[in-house]
């Protein structure tokens, strides 16, 4: 979280280009968004049992279980201008790239707003967004191969959440890539397919760089934030 | 401490947690999966709810309308869910 954080402040600053991460965690981990309440949405015992470390976000929506075998993560920082100022307006562009990766492996996605993607009516990915001045940074998580058993286990849904969707558990609302295409995918396999989606739906080439020196530095300064009580019971 | 959830027409999980004094605010935390731009508004509205009359809080609310970007609930979802945590004291 502290890398997706620098990415925002050094783009703020004009400091580095328009980015796109694509990262898996390890180990497998919870991240709960900006406004949740811990307790309310992640097992603590759980978590704790199993060594599955909780991080709260800079950015809203909901807690997410990032499995380190079954998960990426994409974030990407974009300048805040055009169709991008309009806060709705962008989740749809940014998750467009997401709906053009999923149909590139042969999957018919639909964005689904505020912040969701489907197919077959379940959620295979959700993203979230904060700003700053002149900068936006959207993160969020596709679903390849997760257990959804630990899933299952380790985050808490409110009752009404899922009754709003006519489910009763969190399996009857989510899918996977694996369980779509019928076959198992690792998390590295679909990477190549979320480049070429973000690329077509944004019209941009990549360029692929390792993380710079300021970047990392900034990073490490953030991590004790994201290491600290303080920040992740503050809700 | 009173808890009301709600879920939003965008699909959103709205929780407030509220301690009421009589008719007076004593604190509340205003959680849940939505989206606000910047952030910190949110707990500025916390603080600024914080000792005031029931009465007053949909003027509070209506006050940070042009200084926040709400997205997956409305400042009127807020205001709901306030007065519902009232009825709900005042039952208790």
């Amino acid at each position: 979280m502290g890398f997706d954080e620098a990415l925002l402040v050094l783009r703020d600053r004009g400091e580095i280009p328009p980015t796109l991460r694509l990262y898996m965690w390890n180990p497998s981990s919870v991240t709960i968004g900006y406004f949740q309440r811990i307790r309310d949405v992640v097992n603590l015992e759980y978590a704790e049992e199993h060594g599955i470390p909780v991080v709260r976000r800079i950015t809203g929506g909901g807690a997410v279980y990032h499995d380190a075998y079954g998960e990426v993560t994409y974030s990407i920082v974009l300048d805040v201008k055009g169709v991008l100022t309009d806060v709705q307006e962008s989740y749809r562009l940014i998750c467009s790239g997401l709906v053009k990766a999923l149909e590139l492996m042969g999957l018919k996605a639909e964005f689904v707003p505020v912040n969701d993607i489907v197919v077959s009516g379940k959620k295979i990915s959700g993203s979230a967004q904060t700003r700053r001045r002149n900068t936006l940074l959207q993160h969020g998580t596709l679903l390849v191969s997760t257990d959804l058993n630990v899933m299952e286990k380790v985050l808490r849904v409110p009752r009404q959440k899922l009754e709003s969707h006519g489910v009763v558990r969190i399996r009857d609302r989510v899918t996977t890539v694996s369980i779509e295409k019928n076959k198992h995918m690792s998390p590295e396999e679909v990477i190549p397919y979320l480049i070429e989606g973000f690329r077509k739906a944004l019209g941009v080439r990549f360029v692929e760089e390792k993380p710079s020196l300021e970047e990392v530095e900034l990073a490490r300064r953030l991590e004790e934030k994201y290491r600290s009580r303080e920040w992740n019971f503050k809700r | 401490m009173v808890r009301v959830v709600k879920r939003s027409k965008a699909g959103k999980t709205l929780v407030v947690d509220v301690e009421f004094v009589g008719d007076r605010i004593a604190g509340i935390v205003i959680s849940g999966d939505f989206f606000a731009y910047p952030e910190e508004v949110v707990e500025k509205l916390e603080e600024e709810l914080r000792d005031k009359r029931v009465s007053e809080v949909g003027d509070v609310l209506k006050r940070h309308e042009g200084r926040v970007v709400l997205v997956g609930v409305t400042m009127n979802d807020i205001v709901e869910a306030i007065m519902d945590a009232y009825r709900v004291f005042q039952g208790s």
